[in-house]
């Protein structure tokens, strides 16, 4: 099980490639989105948010209201923040679960895509 | 809980229903609908109607539990792999997606034939309309414009009142009674009417990749039955309508050239005899005149409004087929690009547009499935005329088909997870699931005997996506492990797991 500061580390690495990926910022150029990131294992809980495209901040708790919710358990997040998992599969098998629009579950998988090409 | 947390923006309840409806109700279903009123004796179509819908309310049912337990757009595939393995699911889901893309066949047929003959623009050909269509939606959908919303809900129930008033208005009209409205024939030809009052149907459940734009599963459950309902009043009154208008008009004046071309069609059919009195046709053998028309709803509206009801009807097909191709191809391309994504499909499917951020490579993919399906349907109707109700057959076959899938999954994830949360579920325990298998399998059964070339193509198409799912995906998935597995991991390495 990851601890909440892991995943803090991963959400802020995560952070760093998607505002430096300059194809993902033309991609999310018009993407103003708050997501709330959520472990079902522990109590970690994350709010993210983007501004069109850039993500400006990443904080630890829910905060405002959310477009996205992304549930998962702990060490899926931790893995997939720092790019070693491929969330589709996970979406795919029910153990990865979203509340969003179906564009925006599109567009996020589209961002860890862009991030961390498939080779 | 998460449960608890509010999204931004949340579907309401009247997009749940006018999505289900507006994905059921397409071109074809006018024609759908007046095939089905062919089979029965007399104004009885509507108990084909109401026996369909009643199974499709049970087959909703499940649905509703299922996608309570499991609520994701990946829904179907999540059902039977949670309830079977993986393999069988990806088996059906892919002949599911595959078969209901060929629906797309007779759709674009009809609706070509529409603007072909309703537009009056004679010069382009109707199988030239049906392209130009199919290219305007592709490009509607690799620039992601999504018709969704308030702007979808608006479209719908305008669509829906306005079915739903002029067929009041027509059988009020009527110069001919309700015939026989609850003597449908022959119980065989009942069996079969129902076959296509399923078809009636098809799309309704489409409702449940909507389950992660609700925070309320419930509204899902509501919203499968109420779309069976609104479509059940829309299709009985319509078919009622249709038949009361169009059949007397015809007994009337079966001179006309229009009718008598109809009359001709159902003669070389066999519909009607060789010999026949066409001055002394009854209700009935009007009605398998009529039948023979690929756009009754064209002639029915001419018949009630003139040439403005030409107009109205015209751009109601369009937005009918715009709205079920928009939303089907937009979920269908997505769950291509999310196998791609998986490893079950060719990386070439994942790829995205920078600027649009939509899957452009599957989305190019299913468009040119659809053209190529929708010009086969051109052929075979040039060849052979009507063949293109074969893909009506087909398209209720495989709903049929996953409805029983859906059944069973309910009974097996019942019997393995007892535990397991169920915002709905079925009441009476495995009777309602256990009927739906039954039923619908019964009903496949039916079709497959009908119309043998349907049970042909289906088991090429399974035979294929089997061997696909068998052989080819585990090989592929074996690459992508591989490959995966050769990247060093970014994550880094916990100073208790270094020690271990």
């Amino acid at each position: 099980m990851a601890t909440q500061s892991e995943i803090s580390e991963a959400l802020a690495d995560f952070q760093v490639q998607c505002n430096e990926n300059e194809r993902l910022r033309r991609m999310q150029r018009d993407w103003t989105k708050v997501l709330h990131i959520v472990a079902e294992d522990n109590d970690s809980r994350h709010t993210m948010t983007v501004v069109e495209g850039e993500t400006t901040s990443v904080e630890e708790g829910l905060i405002g209201t959310p477009d996205i919710i992304v549930t998962t358990d702990s060490e899926t997040l931790c893995d997939m923040f720092w790019g070693d998992l491929n969330p589709a599969q996970k979406y795919l098998r029910g153990e990865l679960k979203l509340k969003a629009s179906q564009e925006d579950v599109m567009r996020l998988d589209a961002i860890n895509l862009i991030v961390w090409p498939d080779e | 809980m998460v449960s608890e947390i509010r999204l931004a923006k949340v579907v309401k309840q009247r997009t749940v229903v006018s999505t289900g409806a507006g994905m059921a109700m397409a071109t074809v279903s006018y024609s759908a609908s007046m095939e089905l009123a062919t089979i029965v004796l007399g104004d009885s179509a509507w108990i084909a109607i109401l026996i369909a819908g009643i199974f499709c309310l049970m087959a909703g049912a499940c649905f509703a539990e299922l996608s309570g337990m499991y609520p994701t757009a990946a829904g179907i595939k999540i059902f039977i792999e949670r309830a079977f393995n993986e393999k069988v699911a990806m088996l059906f889901a892919t002949m599911y997606i595959t078969v209901a893309i060929s629906v797309v066949g007779a759709e674009t047929f009809v609706l070509a034939r529409v603007l072909y003959e309703g537009t009056g623009i004679t010069a382009v050909p109707p199988w030239a309309w049906g392209v130009v269509f199919l290219i305007a939606v592709l490009l509607l959908n690799v620039r992601g414009i999504r018709i969704a919303g308030t702007f979808q809900d608006v479209l719908a129930y305008s669509m829906f009142a306005f079915l739903i008033g002029s067929s009041i208005y027509a059988m009020s009209i009527s110069p001919a009674p309700l015939q026989t409205p609850t003597m449908p024939g022959d119980p065989a030809d009942l069996v079969k009417a129902v076959a296509v009052g399923v078809f009636l149907y098809v799309g309704f459940e489409w409702v449940t990749p909507l389950a992660e734009e609700v925070t309320d599963q419930r509204l899902i459950a509501r919203g499968l039955f109420l779309t069976i309902g609104v479509l059940f009043v829309t299709y009985a009154l319509f078919n009622a309508g249709l038949t009361m208008t169009m059949a007397p008009a015809i007994q009337a004046a079966p001179g006309d050239p229009v009718y008598a071309g109809l009359i001709d069609a159902a003669i070389a059919k066999g519909a009607l005899p060789a010999g026949i009195d066409r001055a002394a046709l009854t209700y009935d053998q009007a009605k398998q005149a009529f039948g023979t028309s690929v756009i009754p709803h064209v002639l029915f509206y001419h018949r009630l409004f003139g040439s403005v009801g030409i107009v109205v009807i015209v751009i109601m097909s369009l937005v009918a087929s715009v709205t079920s191709f928009n939303a089907g191809t937009l979920t269908a391309s997505r769950y291509m690009y999310a196998l791609a994504r998986d490893g079950s499909l060719p990386k070439i499917f994942s790829r995205i547009s920078i600027n649009y951020a939509t899957p452009y490579v599957a989305l190019i993919a299913l468009s040119g499935l659809c053209l190529t399906i929708s010009l086969a349907v051109f052929v075979c109707e040039y060849f052979r005329p009507e063949s293109y109700e074969i893909f009506i057959y087909l398209g209720a076959f495989i709903e049929c088909m996953i409805y029983t899938v859906m059944a069973c999954s309910v009974i097996v994830l019942r019997r393995r997870r007892p535990a397991e949360a169920r915002p709905y579920r079925v009441p009476f325990g495995y009777v309602i699931p256990a009927v739906v298998a039954v039923f619908f399998s019964l009903l496949m059964l039916a079709i497959v005997v009908e119309h043998p070339v349907v049970a042909v193509v289906v088991l090429c198409v399974a035979m294929a996506a089997g061997y696909y799912g068998w052989r080819v995906v585990p090989r592929m998935r074996a690459t992508a492990r591989a490959a995966r597995k050769a990247k060093p991991r970014r994550r880094p390495q916990r100073s208790s797991d270094a020690q271990a």
